[in-house]
């Protein structure tokens, strides 16, 4: 494989990325969000309550009772300050898990369904790039806006929460260690298995909104992670993230093998 | 013993050769038993109807499919091989159905990233992307996003995309499809300019007649992935009468004024090379049609004497009428079986 030409793809795409409204204001909508409610909803929650506890007597520390884990990582603090804490720094760590998955899965669906969807794939695997420069290419285009989204939106959701936590603390509570290795570890994986199921679904189907709904379902996972978060089945402590990322590696592996193997010009032609 | 050696120049070798082609998708046969010739600088013409096998015959050419029996040789190179791939792809400029350009970028990203892809050497492509535009007329567009042009820009951009690597084959799929009349006539003198001044190779594949007409050097037609005839227009029709479609044979109507004094068994007897002669109901004009085997200049000539014949014997021509089917005509008769036995 030649990566130079790898990267010729890689530039084409970002190009178009870069010129397609429709495309930019999906990948946007999720971060922007995210990076601006979930920070205040943090902050407001434990005034919510104490302003909703009548007499104001009920202490929160009576009211929530913290799961081990987090009460290992909030020793010290004040009840308002673990609960401030729990939420921005542990509880809303899986809504920077749908980031990467949300935003590689419209782009590969664009850059791999799309392409079929517009008519432009003929012309391109006419060319004499090979299937894997093709593949890397493509991959790359999705992955790496994926990332570029993903650490910005976290590089925001940081600095509101430092901003708006920081009079409560005297410190900056984020990034702390789960934040990290969400970054480096589980978002990459989640971009990768997300590219790699949009391209395995993009060679069965011929249009991009099927490639999106059926990539779509990759957000389950994440779902499962919060519902099981929010009912204490599962906490999302650096033990269980390590599992999450072993498990995301192999099914990366799995994923991607499969990719590579359909992703050839005849089968891509054959659903045109 | 004595070793001859004939030494084959590059022009010997077909541009493009399908041998005994082949192509199944699971049990559908789309190509079936396919053997072409295209000559290198020829225009060629492959029409059909829809689903015929026209695109499935250029993306196999293209390296796109690979054949399921047979092959495909493109200037002696067989496409089964896989260590041919690049080699054939630069020799092809491939224009397919739909324009096929990259509508958020502008015309010259398009041709810039083709023009990478296919392996042009950096200090080539300013002046190859200035060419092309240049001859498509399309300077003036060269930063605008190509959502922008219209469709006849489109399409001469998708050639000038196809021929911005320096092929030397053009495989042009359905160049005229969705165009008004005006933007067709001018994609066609573009093709034909095109070939004419680079010395291109087209294999051109259409189901406009005019097109195929007025570009091809010689053409086939493909129905159900048999060829059914090839050759020039004239050769082609001959075929397709002959093998398909007598009812649309060349036939001569001659009017007479005193005709109650020939039957159709004097005329037969008068008129030599004649296969049927029919009596119109207007009991004044026959309906003449002439043996297969006569070529249209034979045809011309068995005419006149048939003339000369009558006028001797007598009779008082008022008309004579010579109707000839044209490829239109032999084209929609193929299309109207094929609907029939489908």
């Amino acid at each position: 494989m030649n990566f130079e030409n790898a990267m010729l793809v890689f530039r084409k795409d970002w190009l178009e990325i870069k010129q397609s409204k429709q495309l930019l204001i999906p990948i946007f909508v999720l971060p922007v969000l995210m990076v601006v409610a979930l920070p205040i909803i943090a902050v407001q929650i434990p005034v919510l309550i104490i302003s909703g506890n009548s007499a104001g007597t009920t202490p929160l520390s009576q009211t929530f009772t913290l799961p081990f884990e987090i009460s290992a990582l909030t020793v010290g603090m004040t009840a308002k300050q673990a609960f401030v804490y729990s939420m921005s720094a542990v509880f809303f760590a899986p809504f920077t898990m749908l980031v990467p998955l949300i935003v590689s899965s419209i782009i590969s669906s664009d850059s791999f369904a799309g392409e079929k969807e517009r008519k432009t794939v003929e012309a391109l695997l006419a060319t004499p790039l090979s299937d894997m420069e093709l593949l890397f290419g493509k991959t790359l285009a999705s992955f790496i806006p994926a990332m570029l989204v993903t650490v910005l939106s976290f590089a925001v959701y940081a600095g509101i929460t430092d901003y708006l936590d920081y009079p409560m603390f005297g410190y900056a509570i984020l990034p702390n260690f789960i934040w990290i290795l969400i970054l480096v570890g589980i978002a990459p994986a989640f971009a990768i298995a997300a590219t790699g199921l949009t391209v395995i679904i993009s060679t069965r189907v011929s249009g991009t909104r099927e490639a999106q709904q059926i990539s779509g379902l990759l957000v389950i996972p994440i779902i499962v992670l919060l519902f099981g978060q929010t009912t204490g089945v599962v906490l999302l402590g650096v033990n269980t993230l390590l599992v999450v990322l072993a498990l995301m590696i192999i099914l990366d592996y799995i994923i991607l093998r499969i990719g590579v193997r359909l992703f050839n010009r005849e089968r891509i032609l054959s659903k045109l | 013993m004595k070793v001859q050696t004939v030494s084959i120049s590059s022009s010997d070798v077909p541009a493009i050769e399908l041998r005994n082609l082949g192509k199944n998708f699971e049990d559908f046969r789309a190509i079936d038993d396919v053997n072409l010739n295209v000559a290198q600088g020829e225009v060629f013409g492959l029409l059909g109807p829809n689903g015929a096998g026209k695109t499935t015959t250029m993306r196999i050419i293209a390296c796109l499919l690979s054949p399921t029996d047979g092959d495909v040789l493109v200037k002696g190179k067989s496409v089964r091989d896989p260590r041919n791939r690049t080699e054939i792809s630069r020799e092809i400029g491939l224009l397919t159905e739909s324009p096929n350009i990259y509508e958020r970028l502008t015309a010259e990203q398009n041709l810039v990233f083709f023009a990478h892809a296919y392996g042009v050497p950096e200090n080539e492509i300013e002046g190859r992307i200035k060419k092309v535009l240049e001859e498509f007329n399309l300077a003036d567009r060269r930063q605008d996003r190509t959502v922008t042009l219209s469709k006849g820009m489109k399409q001469k951009l998708a050639i000038a995309r196809a021929l911005v690597h320096g092929p030397s084959i053009l495989l042009l799929d359905e160049p005229t499809a969705s165009l008004d009349a005006e933007s067709a006539k001018m994609i066609r003198t573009q093709i034909s300019e095109t070939a004419k001044m680079g010395g291109h190779t087209v294999f051109l594949s259409t189901h406009n007649l005019d097109d195929a007409s007025r570009l091809c050097d010689r053409i086939a037609f493909i129905s159900r992935g048999r060829i059914l005839a090839s050759g020039s227009e004239k050769e082609v029709a001959r075929q397709v009468k002959r093998d398909q479609l007598d009812a649309k044979a060349d036939r001569v109507s001659i009017s007479l004024i005193n005709s109650e004094g020939f039957s159709e068994e004097n005329l037969s007897r008068l008129i030599a090379g004649s296969k049927s002669i029919h009596k119109n109901g207007d009991g004044r004009t026959f309906e003449l049609i002439f043996k297969d085997e006569y070529s249209d200049e034979e045809i011309d000539s068995l005419t006149s004497k048939a003339i000369e014949s009558l006028v001797a014997a007598g009779a008082k021509i008022t008309s004579v009428v010579q109707s000839r089917p044209s490829l239109e005509d032999l084209y929609l008769e193929i299309v109207a079986r094929e609907r029939k036995q489908n």
